[in-house]
């Protein structure tokens, strides 16, 4: 049985619920705004060694319960959408167990509550795209005038500007003169993440369990392929294969960061390659909104991630 | 939520920041089981591909609207740019509080953590088992 936890009416929460439902999949839904109230957690990790079976517990309804063992895997969007969160201490304490079941539950979840804190910082990210054998772009984060300067005019071209976070940002070109003039003087440049632009086209991977990769390719002429009509711009997804090299790239780079659930924003090279190295990664979304490119791209995501999290540990 | 209505509720990019925001329907009841919870859940889903049924069409009204008054004048195009500002201030709008909203769940506590160690993510695994 799957478990999963979100707002019901959290746009990828409900696609993916109306899946498991249109294939009959056994499943457990815990809304958020429960977490506190109708639902508690119960967990139990005894001294001892490690092992299946170590994690014990349930998840309590007030007239009934699932033991942690009936469960196959877990989906969560917690978090997402603008839900209230309540802020009693039963309901911060049933966030805080959510959070710990979400790490330590022994099968595959998408996406463990601490896997996913890789996304908070692209530098970060930067480190495992690299181990896993591709490219990132040139790239400034935050920094004085003193290093922008040189960074900006060694570029072919104005510099993209995006969050160095996860937060949501629109991303945009800027050029030396426009940043330069919006500056307040004696100021440090605001945190911002400057990055070389890279010319290609872009793909989204998503890829399940580190092991399965379902790819889509964004045709556009719009900078930000998330947001074409903002620059009057129209994008197209198609489901395209990535060259075996690239997919196991984006299979390692799942593996190192953990997580179960990525989407993996890549910059296919002009005229393509079929070598990692050529491929630039410019981020991997850990909490991927897949919906709308299986929607429009046709790619299975929804029943891959079904498959894999509807798989008992072990077999 | 029938198949019907999830073919035509497709989710443009522009759609996504408005429908992303959550809350519009409310948590489904619990009941005495697991059938029951799904139940309920199927109930909610219903209801809230119904809201998008009406954002959806409400859009496809708006496009065409825009189309014709560009066809025919320029002050419909005039009424058309000032609309699309309107939009892209209603996005911004919806960015800044999903933004906002992030910011006070996650900001603080996830500052605090910190990035993840090598040794951090395998002695999770080995309590994971």
């Amino acid at each position: 049985m799957i478990l999963v936890m979100g707002p019901v009416d959290e746009l990828v929460t409900a696609f993916f619920l109306k899946h498991l439902t249109d294939t009959k999949r056994e499943y457990l839904f815990v809304d958020e705004r429960h977490l506190g109230g109708d639902v508690r957690l119960e967990l139990d990790l005894p001294q001892g060694p490690s092992g299946k079976g170590r994690l014990r517990g349930a998840v309590h309804f007030p007239t009934w319960r699932v033991g942690l063992e009936e469960l196959t895997g877990i989906y969560s969007r917690l978090g997402t959408g603008n839900v209230e969160q309540r802020k009693t201490p039963e309901a911060r304490a049933e966030q805080a167990h959510a959070a710990a079941l979400l790490d330590l539950f022994p099968g595959p979840v998408a996406n463990r509550a601490t896997a996913m804190l890789s996304n908070g910082s692209k530098p970060c990210q930067y480190a495992a795209i690299l181990a896993a054998g591709l490219r990132v772009p040139d790239t400034l984060v935050g920094g004085t005038w003193e290093r922008w300067e040189p960074f900006a005019r060694a570029l072919d071209g104005d510099p993209v500007i995006k969050s160095v976070s996860d937060e949501r940002s629109l991303v945009k070109q800027v050029s030396w003169e426009a940043t330069r003039a919006s500056a307040r003087p004696g100021q440090a440049l605001a945190p911002h993440q400057f990055q070389q632009r890279i010319h290609g086209t872009n793909i989204r991977a998503h890829v399940v369990g580190a092991r399965h990769v379902l790819a889509c390719r964004a045709e556009t002429q719009a900078l930000d392929y998330r947001h074409p009509d903002m620059t009057g711009h129209t994008v197209s997804l198609r489901a395209t294969e990535l060259p075996e090299p690239v997919a196991e790239a984006c299979r390692r780079l799942s593996r190192a960061l953990g997580v179960d659930l990525a989407g993996i924003d890549l910059i296919e090279p002009p005229g393509g390659s079929s070598r990692p190295e050529d491929w630039v990664c410019l981020e991997v979304n850990t909490c991927p909104g897949f919906m709308w490119f299986e929607q429009n791209a046709g790619l299975p995501i929804a029943r891959v991630l079904a498959d894999f999290l509807g798989t008992p540990l072990g077999s | 939520m029938s198949n019907q209505s999830t073919d035509a509720g497709l989710i443009s990019s522009q759609d996504l920041p408005k429908l992303a925001e959550a809350g519009h329907v409310a948590a489904p009841t619990v009941g005495n089981s697991a059938a029951e919870l799904r139940e309920a859940v199927q109930a909610a889903l219903a209801e809230q591909w119904s809201l998008m049924g009406i954002i959806d069409t409400g859009k496809k009204a708006s496009d065409l609207g825009k189309k014709a008054a560009d066809a025919l004048t320029d002050k419909g195009k005039e009424i058309e740019d000032k609309a699309i500002h309107r939009e892209k201030d209603a996005r911004d709008e919806a960015h800044r509080k999903m933004n906002d909203d992030k910011a006070k769940k996650h900001g603080r506590e996830a500052g605090a953590h910190g990035a993840t160690t090598n040794a951090f993510a395998r002695a999770l695994s080995e309590l994971r088992g």
